[in-house]
């Protein structure tokens, strides 16, 4: 992707966070979720479904980059960034 | 009791319900979970929400799982059953001797790159049953490297 991400989950222009934010199932985006996968740049990017009630259907993204520093962003099912505390930092 | 102790109990007694109420105030997505020297032997655990959970000197015998990731260290699970399943497992002197599985069971995806394979160093398999998640795409390491994170 060129490029490490450290924007906002809902505004980051990566192409991670875009097609999270577009179409997480959509065959065209190349992953789903439930998906764990390797970038170009070596972070490691997870998709899961979430389980947390206060974002039912949701799913979240948790990206790993090379040094070990891990960030996760949950997401309503309609791919909006979740308004939960785990969230503030993205906010 | 802490909060994993209390999270393990509600997955030995199936209750969902509790499980996520104790979880998610405490342990949000994506963040790590770790169980130290707990006993889930036969238990199912599918349907609990147990990515980036690291098993530590854990019992697995004969237990159901999926997910990903999930880390299992100097544990034994022995008749692990991930048949019907997908899982990206990184473990580290484990015993899976007995692994149950099926032609839908599913550890590795080379395709998303390393991160999107399981990786077992200085685990005990079954000869067919490595034979047959080596072709998939799983790496299986003999000596006890260290696995980064």
């Amino acid at each position: 992707m060129g490029r490490r991400c450290t924007g906002s989950a809902s505004y980051c222009d990566c192409r991670y966070h875009k097609n999270l934010r577009d179409s997480p199932n959509d065959d065209n985006a190349g992953f789903s979720v439930g998906d764990r996968w390797t970038a170009d740049d070596g972070t490691s990017h997870t998709v899961n479904p979430t389980s947390d009630p206060q974002v039912p259907g949701g799913y979240y993204h948790s990206q790993t980059n090379s040094d070990g520093e891990k960030s996760t962003a949950v997401y309503n099912s309609d791919g909006s960034l979740a308004d939960i505390k785990q969230n503030r930092d993205w906010q | 009791m802490n909060i994993e102790q209390r999270l393990a109990g509600y997955v030995r007694q199936g209750d969902y319900d509790g499980y996520v109420a104790a979880r998610y105030p405490e342990i949000g997505d994506g963040e790590d979970l770790t169980f130290e020297g707990e006993d889930f032997s036969g238990v199912d655990l599918r349907q609990f929400p147990l990515d980036f959970t690291t098993f530590d000197h854990c019992v697995l015998d004969g237990a159901k799982l999926t997910g990903l990731p999930i880390a299992i260290r100097d544990s034994s699970a022995k008749g692990l059953n991930l048949i019907d399943a997908s899982a990206i497992i990184d473990a580290y002197n484990s015993d899976f001797r007995g692994f149950q599985y099926d032609e839908r069971t599913l550890l590795a995806r080379p395709e998303n790159g390393d991160r999107g394979c399981s990786h077992f160093y200085g685990c005990q398999f079954d000869p067919e049953t490595r034979k047959h998640f080596a072709e998939q795409g799983v790496i299986f390491v003999d000596n006890l490297e260290a696995p980064t994170a």
